[in-house]
């Protein structure tokens, strides 16, 4: 597993990479941006980490011209450039997702991971199945077994989301993004309480229990816990 | 005296003084060019009758010797057919036939050698021919007239406008120069400074007027951002406070891995929560900043209110409180969705955060005239009316709120955001508990 990090400051580079290397990635780092999209032109790597304000070139036009180039390998924009409009431009440029400065490394490896294994989305798949636990997407129905389980629009997208990320860690502040689109911190536990009720609606008289927390980090759904 | 003369208004006084004198002259031209033909036609008419009478006389037995017969001003000169004078006193030969011409005679030392004469010659039937001529005295005292008139004139304009120029620009000067130094007053500090009016309401009353209320509104300004700072650093000093008491408590304490792992993640949460304080900053100083507007776009208001209704709703219930919302089907506007739902949000969690259980909070929305009208409310303890306008401010906190968690940067946010969309927020009491009003308008009626 290959990664790519263009990031010029030398104190968050140390960091990326200790912390990367040590979760068992393979990580290159440039500090400059045109060497950044030589060296991303030049070699394969699974996911890319861009910085938007780099030496060189600037982490937009970087990715813009790898997506010219045809280089569709996934990109993670890391900027300090945090509000809403420099996220639009970060994934309007080309960028697959956006996380701002200042993160833990744990919601940064958790967006590697759903970047990395992103699946290929299949306009004809319309059911997504964990466990014994199915969803038609077209119905919008879900059921355990045999067993209905009625949802709120909300929590079918949230269980949604889950089971397309089924085993693999979701943190929640991806959660607040994609299912709620709050692109701010809450501050009630609005992840916790429906994660609990879903819960509640999915596992009531079954096992296992399909969505585990990882303590700290997030969420992850999956069969075999 | 420099000065003076480089000032807008006496460069104006000037100009308007130069265009007039422009005008002046024209008018002039033309009526110095009307007096001068009129005077020549009656130079010319006298001369047709002259020889009219002449021809007469001569032809009646002429005797060129009366000295009646020419008045003073007025010339003949008569030759036969064979060029022999028969009575001269113009003081030149003529040429002349039949036209009209303007002679001029050869200096010499008894005439007057500026002296012009307009002459007209008629041949008579037996042959001889007769020029009859006339000194243009008039014509020069017209041009005298006009030169003199006209020196005086432009004299008198010249020294007017520019007396004029100096004095609009003294009085124009005095005033700017008084705007002028209390700007310097200003740069020095004193921003307490106001421009005296003169209660004459004239243009100079209404500018530094206007001055006076920007420089009320910068005054405010100053104020809150100097206050803003003080609470920050206040803010942000308590929990950088505590976060040096937790390390320095682990460095002392600690003896296993399991302190040093406890006394990290209790640090931690509370740089998470200095850093939240500043991205809260940030991103009302972003929103304050003018979002391009660009980027607006149509969102149902509607069902942004439902899936917010929908989030919600059991988090009130955890905390044993209860949320309804009525939400008027299709409402639309025009808006950031994102930042417009953290506003909604905010307010939302505000009431669900600052009351106790058993609180009934109600969102509804609807349709009202030039917009649309959404109203958040709770039967909680309320906000006294002496507070409401205060808890927009920046880092401000009920007494009553301050035990509980958050920046105090909530509500500046919704504030910012509000105005962004030109949305206006009313609290008022909801007997009891607070009462939010938001007020929507449609973009045909919102302000530009």
């Amino acid at each position: 597993m290959k990664i790519l990090v263009i990031e010029d400051d030398q104190e968050t580079a140390l960091y990326l990479v200790n912390g990367l290397t040590e979760e068992g990635y393979v990580v290159d780092l440039r500090a400059d941006g045109q060497e950044g999209l030589m060296q991303a032109m030049d070699e394969t790597y699974e996911v890319l980490i861009v910085d938007r304000m780099l030496p060189g070139l600037d982490g937009l036009s970087l990715v813009r011209r790898l997506r010219t180039a045809n280089v569709k390998t996934p990109v993670l924009f890391l900027s300090a450039l945090a509000e809403i409009e420099q996220r639009v431009e970060g994934l309007e440029a080309g960028g697959d997702d956006y996380l701002s400065k200042p993160f833990a490394l744990s919601e940064l490896k958790a967006r590697i991971e759903a970047l990395r294994r992103r699946p290929p989305l299949h306009p004809i798949e319309s059911r997504l199945c964990v466990g014994d636990l199915e969803m038609d997407l077209l119905s919008r129905k879900v059921r355990r077994g045999k067993i209905p389980i009625d949802l709120q629009p909300r929590e079918f997208r949230l269980l949604e989301y889950l089971m397309r990320n089924a085993g693999r860690v979701v943190t929640r502040t991806m959660l607040l993004e994609q299912v709620w689109e709050f692109y701010f911190d809450p501050r009630t536990s609005v992840v916790e309480t429906h994660i609990s009720r879903l819960r509640t609606k999915i596992n009531k008289g079954f096992t296992p229990q399909l969505i585990q927390t990882v303590r700290g980090v997030g969420y992850r759904m999956d069969q075999d816990a | 005296m420099r000065n003076l003369v480089r000032t807008a208004s006496f460069r104006l006084t000037i100009l308007t003084g130069g265009i007039f004198l422009v005008f002046l002259i024209v008018t002039f031209v033309i009526y110095y060019w009307i007096a001068v033909s009129y005077v020549y036609q009656r130079i010319d008419e006298e001369m047709d009758w002259k020889i009219q009478t002449l021809t007469q006389e001569y032809q009646s037995g002429f005797d060129p010797s009366d000295p009646d017969l020419l008045e003073p001003g007025t010339y003949v000169l008569l030759q036969d057919v064979n060029g022999r004078f028969i009575a001269k006193n113009l003081p030149m030969e003529s040429d002349a036939q039949r036209w009209l011409s303007q002679l001029q005679p050869e200096p010499t030392p008894t005439n007057n050698a500026s002296q012009t004469f307009r002459a007209k010659a008629v041949s008579l039937p037996d042959g001889s021919r007769m020029v009859v001529a006339s000194d243009l005295n008039d014509i020069h005292v017209v041009n005298e007239f006009f030169g003199e008139v006209f020196v005086w004139i432009l004299a008198a304009i010249v020294i007017l406008s520019s007396g004029c120029g100096v004095l609009v620009s003294t009085i124009i000067l005095r005033r700017v120069g008084e705007i002028n130094l209390l700007a310097r007053d200003i740069m020095n500090g004193r921003l307490d400074r106001r421009i005296p009016l003169r209660g004459t309401n004239d243009e100079f009353d209404r500018l530094s007027s206007n001055l006076n209320l920007m420089l009320d509104r910068i005054e405010k300004l100053m104020d809150q951002v100097r206050q803003v700072s003080i609470d920050m650093a206040h803010d942000l000093r308590t929990p950088l406070a505590r976060l040096r008491q937790s390390l320095e408590g682990a460095r002392r304490q600690a003896t296993c891995m399991e302190d040093y792992e406890k006394a990290i993640d209790k640090a931690l949460i509370q740089n998470e929560e200095i850093l939240e304080t500043f991205s809260a900053l940030l991103r009302i100083a972003y929103v304050g900043s003018g979002v391009d507007r660009q980027r607006f776009e149509n969102v149902s208001l509607t069902d942004m209110l439902e899936t917010i209704g929908e989030t919600y709703e059991p988090i009130a219930e955890e905390r044993k409180q209860c949320l309804f919302s009525t939400i008027e089907s299709g409402l639309m506007i025009h808006a950031d969705r994102k930042l417009l739902t953290q506003m909604i949000v905010n307010l939302l969690e505000n009431a669900i955060c600052h009351t106790p259980a058993e609180t009934q909070i109600s969102m509804t929305a609807s349709r009202t005239t030039g917009g649309v009208m959404m109203v958040i409310a709770d039967t909680g303890s309320g906000v006294s009316e002496a507070e409401r306008d205060k808890i927009f401010q920046p880092f401000y906190r009920l007494e009553t709120s301050r035990t509980t968690p958050g920046s105090g940067l909530g509500l500046s946010l919704v504030s910012a955001i509000a105005d962004l969309h030109d949305i206006t927020i009313n609290l008022s009491d909801n007997r009891p508990g607070l009462r939010v009003t938001l007020f929507f308008p449609t973009p045909s009626t919102r302000k530009l």
